[in-house]
């Protein structure tokens, strides 16, 4: 195993600003966290392709909750990433594997698993070439079973 | 005296561990995450000493299937990793496990890790697995 101790800290940063960035709504801030054309599938099997893709996914999930009062969104929704076990595949490729535990203001929302292929550019800066999302289970009056089932 | 990458290898090490006991198609990997002659001191559910006897553990034991049927128990989150040399001058790990099963119930324990670099880097050489008391507490 290849480690560097560089490379380790740059895709630690890039996990803490996925789940900052999202949190905080900062979609393009969040798309740009990808390659561009890099790969979010979600946990319905959905895949999304490249920045603009991206960021009209996470449009999508704002517009449904203004227009859907009634369904919320929660106070806050807060990702808390755990088991981040990393693999240096060579300087600019690497891949990862954690656990989440996602917390609403109401409760636990939903958990599960990251899987991801990530790559090095040229400013030195680690991003997700491919990121899939897998839930191992959901509070069925929560904010992902409203998010993923009403939209 | 540790330096820099042992404290982040040591993290890789820790963080690992879930990731090859919770898929069985992972179970291949203990020797990654434990020394030849390491150790998983379970409590209750037995101590394993060995790769060969911890690997048989997590792949077919029925003490560890019957607690896996009764909790749901799908993954083990790893948080709160704190690597420290003790007075000894062994390499030591603390770490806390949040167990997450299937329903949103929860429960917590204490990983209390000792580690020897080998030849093929940081491996742990003891393992004690420490439940919390209360034993369980519920997310949601």
């Amino acid at each position: 195993m290849t480690h560097d101790l560089v490379a380790l800290e740059g895709i630690r940063a890039l996990m803490a600003d996925y789940i900052r960035f999202t949190d905080n709504g900062r979609i393009d801030d969040f798309a740009a966290l990808f390659g561009s054309d890099g790969i979010f599938i979600l946990p319905d099997g959905g895949a999304h392709a490249g920045r603009a893709a991206i960021a009209a996914l996470l449009n999508g999930h704002q517009t449904y909750f203004t227009a859907h009062p009634e369904a919320g969104p929660p106070g806050y929704l807060r990702h808390n990433l755990t088991t981040l076990s990393i693999e240096l595949d060579g300087p600019d490729r690497a891949r990862a594997d954690s656990y989440f535990l996602s917390v609403t203001s109401e409760r636990v929302d939903h958990w599960g698993k990251w899987t991801d292929e990530l790559v090095c550019g040229a400013d030195g800066k680690w991003r997700f070439a491919k990121r899939v999302v897998t839930t191992d289970g959901f509070d069925p009056d929560g904010w992902f079973a409203k998010s993923f089932s009403q939209m | 005296m540790l330096e820099a990458i042992d404290y982040a290898e040591i993290q890789n090490i820790v963080n690992l561990y879930p990731h090859v006991i919770d898929v069985p198609a992972n179970y291949g990997r203990v020797a990654d995450i434990f020394a030849p002659d390491g150790v998983f001191d379970a409590g209750p559910l037995g101590r394993h000493e060995g790769i060969a006897a911890m690997t048989e553990y997590w792949a077919h034991s029925p003490v560890r299937a019957a607690a896996l049927e009764k909790t749901n128990l799908l993954a083990h989150n790893v948080v709160n990793v704190h690597v420290f040399e003790d007075e000894t001058g062994a390499v030591r790990c603390w770490s806390r496990c949040i167990g997450v099963s299937k329903d949103g119930k929860a429960s917590i324990a204490v990983y209390d890790d000792t580690l020897r670099k080998t030849d093929k880097g940081w491996r742990i050489a003891l393992r004690k697995l420490v439940p919390m008391d209360p034993p369980s507490v519920t997310l949601r």
